[in-house]
């Protein structure tokens, strides 16, 4: 069968927010749908392009299909259901938990785990900022 | 054939899914043709349609789905569980307050 505008549906679910779990499950039934469409033109005597036809018209447009299902609030990924928690509270927490567990973690690879903090705080930092200016480039660029 | 998925459609295909999904556990395509065949093809929905209608259904507890080894095809089934089942009675109570609004004004005389 011939491209069934699945795959820009499997990407616009994707880049509105939509969870990876939910994209697959969800274009999976589709394609399902469509096999079972195709199938039905067939036993009508159709074929080919003219029974690949027949499903997609059945099916109905990928787009809106897409628009619909990138509604549902529940299937977004966490992080769109949770932006404040993803994008500010995990970080904090982060940032004011790795400090504290070094400071109290005990024994004599107290030093080891110090510097090791250190660097992932700095590399976290690094990526952060640079996340930032992208960030401010695409708010105000 | 009917046009599909006229603007006063709104909540009917939500209402069909549950009543049909009352009766048994059925998969996507399984429904359609059900819907059709119990409207007389008087309500054609555009296929794909009914899948954000039965995932929106699903995520909030009106619907369970589990999925299904068919001939070597894995299918998503689709059945009502309690809360599905008020839905549908509070769904099923509307319509027909709806309707018999409508078809009372609709039998009223135009110059009424």
């Amino acid at each position: 069968m011939p491209d069934s505008g699945f795959d820009n549906l499997r990407d616009y679910l994707l880049t509105s927010g939509m969870s990876p779990r939910y994209v697959r499950r969800a274009v999976a039934e589709l394609e399902d749908h469509r096999v079972d469409l195709f199938a039905e033109a067939e036993s009508l005597g159709l074929s080919g392009a003219a029974a690949a036809s027949y499903a997609s018209e059945r099916l109905g447009d990928p787009e809106a299909i897409g628009r619909c299902m990138a509604q549902i609030e529940g299937h977004r990924a966490w992080i769109y259901r949770y932006p404040r928690l993803a994008r500010f509270y995990l970080p904090v927490i982060y940032f004011a938990a790795v400090p504290f567990a070094l400071v109290t973690a005990d024994g004599g690879e107290k030093r080891g785990f110090l510097r090791w903090g250190a660097a992932m705080m700095l590399s976290a930092a690094v990526t952060a900022a640079m996340l930032l200016g992208m960030q401010l480039a695409i708010i105000f660029g | 054939m009917a046009q599909t998925n006229p603007p006063f459609m709104t909540g009917v295909p939500e209402l069909l899914l549950l009543r049909l999904l009352e009766q048994r556990e059925m998969y996507g395509y399984e429904l359609v043709k059900a819907i059709r065949l119990v409207t007389s093809e008087a309500i054609s929905l555009g296929e794909g349609v009914i899948y954000p209608a039965l995932h929106a259904l699903e995520k909030s507890g009106a619907l369970k789905s589990r999925r299904k080894l068919v001939n070597g095809r894995t299918r998503v089934y689709y059945s009502l569980n309690a809360k599905g089942r008020q839905r549908l009675a509070r769904l099923q109570s509307d319509w027909e307050r709806i309707n018999a609004g409508v078809a009372a004004a609709l039998e009223t005389p135009a110059n009424a």
